[in-house]
Order: structure tokens, then sequence, then C-alpha cells
């Protein structure tokens, strides 16, 4: 079911335009259970899956590290739109899975766009152990690192849940964390999420939907 | 006369337990990045015996140490805890698949290439030993490959 926010249907009544919000609603809380309650969600009337609008947040004040160890500061967002993916490199089963899908799929993404694999396991995922395995996957995806405290403020930001499990006797972890994507527009904004599962098909129809979107906006 | 009756006997007992034994099936581990820390594998194990069978440890020469894991993806979280005993109901089986049960590979010395066989072996309750040769690959979400099978040897 799908909703086109400006067909004239959704100009009349009131009731017909709640409705409209209330089926979205039911299908992006799915979507956005897991981002903490300091961000404001503002379900879409719009009936794009994903959508955040209007932006619950500008993304800004991060100081953080790619994978030559150059500053990935809140420029490095700007101008382009960037689908963010979150995972380390002790994560052997689902992050490369996402990783190829993203390989995959990013073919049918406009040009202007960066695919970037935020570590959540800055204290073992060096810029160096991030170029290496981001390059396997896609030479063209940006890989994000930096130090515990800045990567923990930079997820906090943006909602994303990123915990350490208790090492093993071996002195081994794991990282709990989100496997959505988050979508940020050439503005900085973050204006989507898209939800598990993924399939090449559904990342790249979102990214397509929710961009049309905001970029009719202006 | 007596002991070829039993030879014949130890025969038929034996081929009953083969029949009947523990097996693991369609091993596979995902080819990873170069140097990366940590390989994933995937078998599916067969228990048609009429108790729980369970998978006590994984091992393989070239790597360092292998472990049973389990990924979940619920409310957009993803998690990834240890099982230290995986038991297998009787009559049952046990997929590894990603985003599931998965062995766990540390510390490989060379990393292998797609192609390539590494040998993993089993253990289960009762000194039960399965060896089968899994092979590398990259996931392009394609059906589990049918080599790598193995069953289970008796017990030394
Ligand atoms: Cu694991």
């Amino acid at each position: 079911m799908r909703f086109r926010y400006n067909r004239p249907m959704l100009k009349s009544p009131f009731s017909l335009r709640l409705l409209a919000a209330a089926v979205v609603a039911l299908i992006v809380g799915a979507a956005a259970a897991w981002l903490t309650e300091n961000i404001e969600l503002t379900r879409s009337p719009q009936g794009t899956e994903g959508l955040l609008w209007p932006p619950p947040k500008t993304l800004e004040g991060f100081a953080l590290l790619d994978q030559a160890g150059a500053p990935f500061t809140p420029e490095r967002l700007e101008g382009k739109w960037s689908v963010l993916f979150f995972g380390f490199t002790h994560c052997p089963d689902i992050c490369p899975n996402t990783l190829r899908l993203l390989e995959k799929a990013s073919p049918a993404f406009p040009a202007d766009t960066q695919v970037v694999f935020v570590s959540v396991d800055p204290e073992r995922d060096t810029p160096e152990t991030v170029a290496q395995y981001v390059r396997y996957f896609d030479p063209t995806f940006l890989g994000v690192t930096g130090t515990p405290e800045s990567m923990a403020a930079f997820t906090r930001s943006l909602g994303v849940l990123s915990m350490r499990t208790e090492a093993d006797e071996h002195g081994n972890y794991s990282v709990d964390h989100s496997a959505a994507l988050l979508l940020v527009d050439p503005h900085r904004r973050l204006v989507g999420i898209i939800a598990q599962p993924l399939t090449e098909e559904s990342v790249s129809r979102h990214y397509l939907d929710i961009r049309r979107f905001v970029e009719h906006q202006g | 006369m007596r002991v070829i009756a039993a030879a014949a006997l130890a025969g038929a007992l034996t081929l009953a337990h083969a029949a009947g034994s523990v097996r693991v099936a369609e091993a596979w581990i995902e080819e990873g990045p170069p140097d990366v820390p940590v390989l994933a594998g995937y078998a599916t194990i067969h228990n048609p015996t009429a108790q729980t069978a369970r998978v006590l440890n994984v091992s393989s020469p070239r790597a360092e140490r292998i472990e049973i894991h389990r990924s979940e993806i619920t409310e957009n979280t993803v998690t990834m805890t240890r099982v230290d005993e995986l038991p297998i109901p009787p009559g049952g089986e046990i997929r590894f698949t990603p985003a599931g049960y998965h062995l766990m590979i540390y510390g490989v010395a060379q990393p292998p290439a797609a192609g390539e066989k590494l040998p993993v072996e089993f253990e289960f309750d009762g000194a039960r030993k399965v060896t089968v040769e899994a092979i590398v690959r990259r996931s392009e979400g394609s059906a589990g490959a049918v080599e790598g099978s193995g069953q289970v040897e008796d017990a030394p």
C-alpha cells in the first residue's frame, strides 16, 4: 500500500490523511524502534518507507578517521549522499554479508553516493584494519573509525546502538550493533533508515524513494 | 567357527552403527579479506540416532581455535553469542547459516582463498569424531555446496 504525498486524495479529508499516517507509522515504527528516545521521530505521512521527515538530526561536531588515517569530519558528508553501515572486522558472519549486498546494490546508486562502513569496534579496528577490510569488498567504499570516545559520541548522536559484550577468557568480545542502514543527505541531515531484512532490491528502492522525496522538497 | 560368527556379528553391528550415525554435511567457509582475524564457517549436522548428540568441540589443524556462535537480528540489532555446547535432537538436524549458527574460526595462518579446502573436525559426546573438508567460497546468496560431507568415525 503506497500513498503518494502529492496525490489529490491526500489534499482532501483530514481523516484520510490520518489513516495514511497511521499505516505508515506502523511500517516506520519497526524500522525506527532502535532509535533512542532523544531523537524525536516524526512519522512521515508521505508513505515513503524509512523516510525521516522532517529530518530529526543534522550530523555535526564529530571528528573521526577514514581508512587512510585522514580526518573524517562533517564536511566529508556535504554535497553528496551517504549510506552508512555499522559493523566491525571481527564480525565474519553478518558484516561481510551486508557488505557484499551493498557491493551488489551500489551500481544502482546515483554517482554522488558514498557507501560508508563505520566501525563500532574502534579499539580493535585501526584505519589500516578498516582499509584492508573495506577494500576487499569494494575499493570505492569508505571506511571510518576513530578513538573509542569519538566513535561512541558519533553513534550516540545518531541513536545507533553499539554495545560491547563481556570479553571471554581469550580476550575476545563481540559488539552488538544496529543492523539498519542510515541515509544522510548532502546537507548532512539524517533523512532515512533502511531496515532489516536488507536485500539488494530493497536497499536500492528505499534509498531512491527517500532521495526522490527529499530532493522534491528542495 | 565361533570366531567367524563373532566377526560377522561385529561386522553387522558396525554397519548398523554407520548407517545411523551423526553426519556433518555441506561444510563451507566464507572467504574473508586478507589478514582478517576471524572467518565464518557453516555446515549441516544430522543426527539420525535415537539420542541427543552434542557437539563438544570443533577444531582444525589450520586454525588456532574454532567456536560455535549464533548471530541474531532482532529489532534491527545484530547480536552474536558463543554457544558452548550444541545439542542436536534425536532424528534432527541443525543447519548453520549466515545470520544464524556459524563456526567462528580464529587465527588461520594463511587466509584461504575461494576453492581451497580446510579440514574441520567435529567432536561429539561419546568420543565420536567427524572430519570434513570445508570448502572456501564467497557467498553470493547461492544454495549450500554439496561438498564437504563426513560421517562419524568409530570411537578410538
Ligand atoms: Cu561469531
